[in-house]
């Protein structure tokens, strides 16, 4: 009788660490907040609060500054913004769908607060891509989609610590691979993150939540 | 005691066969790029965007492959080129290389979202099987073509692209732009990749 015991124990504890194993697996894959790093400053959003359709940062956690070259070669800093609200994307020239659906969305948003642009709201983009963004890549994608954002360069030493800080998982690998967490926040006028939407196709979102947190005061 | 030890062998395999079966389950749930089985597909309603376009040129057969439907997207450094190819051959064949004698270095790249991580990375070849239609097509394989600093393209321009297949022979492609800079929000292909999940 004790063979058997054993032998379901066995069958047991094996069958809890595939379990274990899988659950591990899929969570790497990401779901929202799996791929942030222990350093972000920006921490996932909980359950959405009911008020924005964006993910909601409560209470909202300062955004991580950062001090970069814009695609004009303009130095940019995060507190250059202090009075706007900023949409912050992370994206690089040579991703073909991702990015190019990032900076449309980018678009549209413009296009419904045209007044307000760089008034009221700006939109930066930073690069994913150390060693393929140029400034000058920069400027030709920047000005193949006529968008009004700055699209901030640098080192991989700067753009590191702008990345982690803002969760933003980026790898590349010796073969040409490229991957990047697709995450984009909203900062207040205080410098203050407030909303996250992940993914693409967020723009009726931000224009909606837009809409109610300028009117806030 | 008897009864027990003979089922162990029994217990073991189920326990084996278990094991196998919940691994699969989790390679499929580590989000590694869907197999390209999901690329082929057999022909299928349209969208709006490429319906309509004349289906073949003169130079977009060779030895029984066929390139329907090419279109690009400009986004200042690059051109991102999608179509269809059809084998209608007996044999399987391959895309093998690609290049834009015009332009700059092309490449075959393959594009997955995992989770919230978009990614991008190239691939040696696009396997044919014999009578498959294999789609280029965003969220999935493309061809990447780096654009030379001095040229620019607006909608309606074309360009020429040339695949090499395993089998032998190329075929020379005339690519149109349909997009600048994103396109359009109908055609969104964030909707698009969404669908193409399942």
């Amino acid at each position: 009788m004790r063979f058997p015991r054993f032998l379901i124990a066995v069958l047991l504890g094996s069958f809890v660490l595939l379990l274990a194993a899988c659950s591990g697996q899929g969570q790497q894959g990401g779901k929202g907040g799996a791929t942030e790093s222990p350093s972000s400053r920006v921490p996932s959003p909980g359950a959405k609060s009911g008020v924005f359709a964006g993910e909601e940062l409560v209470p909202p956690v300062p955004a991580p500054p950062f001090d970069l070259t814009d695609h004009k070669g303009r130095r940019t800093k995060l507190s250059d913004y202090k009075g706007r609200y900023v949409l912050l994307t992370f994206a690089y020239t040579a991703c073909p769908d991702i990015c190019p659906r990032l900076a449309r969305s980018f678009k549209e948003v413009e296009k419904a607060f045209e007044k307000d642009v760089d008034r009221r709201i700006s939109f930066v983009i930073i690069s994913v891509d150390p060693e393929g963004d140029t400034t000058e890549k920069a400027r030709r994608w920047t000005e193949a989609f006529g968008g009004s954002w700055r699209y901030l360069v640098g080192s991989r030493f700067e753009l590191e610590k702008v990345w982690d800080a803002y969760g933003i998982l980026v790898q590349k690998a010796s073969d040409g691979s490229i991957g990047h967490a697709v995450k984009t926040y909203l900062i207040d006028p205080n410098g203050l993150v407030r909303l996250r939407y992940m993914g693409v196709g967020w723009e009726r979102a931000a224009i909606s939540d837009l809409n109610k947190i300028m009117g806030e005061k | 005691m008897q009864r027990y030890a003979r089922r162990i062998p029994v217990v073991m395999a189920v326990a084996v066969v278990t094991a196998l079966v919940l691994a699969a389950g989790c390679q499929k749930e580590s989000g590694g790029p869907r197999p390209p089985s999901s690329d082929v597909t057999a022909p299928t309603p349209r969208d709006e965007a490429t319906s309509g376009e004349p289906a073949d040129g003169p130079n977009r057969q060779q030895g029984g492959i066929e390139v329907l439907e090419p279109w690009s997207k400009f986004t200042g450094t690059m051109l991102g080129a999608y179509m269809k190819i059809v084998n209608h051959g007996q044999e399987p064949d391959a895309v093998i290389g690609v290049r834009a004698p015009s332009l700059g270095k092309a490449s075959l790249h393959r594009s997955t979202m995992e989770g919230d991580m978009a990614k991008m990375q190239p691939v040696d070849r696009i396997e044919l099987p014999a009578g498959a239609t294999i789609e280029l097509k965003e969220g999935g394989y493309h061809v990447m073509v780096e654009v030379p600093q001095d040229r620019h393209f607006k909608a309606g321009d074309a360009w020429e692209l040339i695949l090499v297949l395993q089998r032998g022979g190329e075929i020379g492609v005339e690519v149109p732009v349909k997009e600048v800079g994103g396109g359009e929000m109908e055609q969104s292909h964030g909707e698009r990749m969404k669908s193409q999940g399942h």
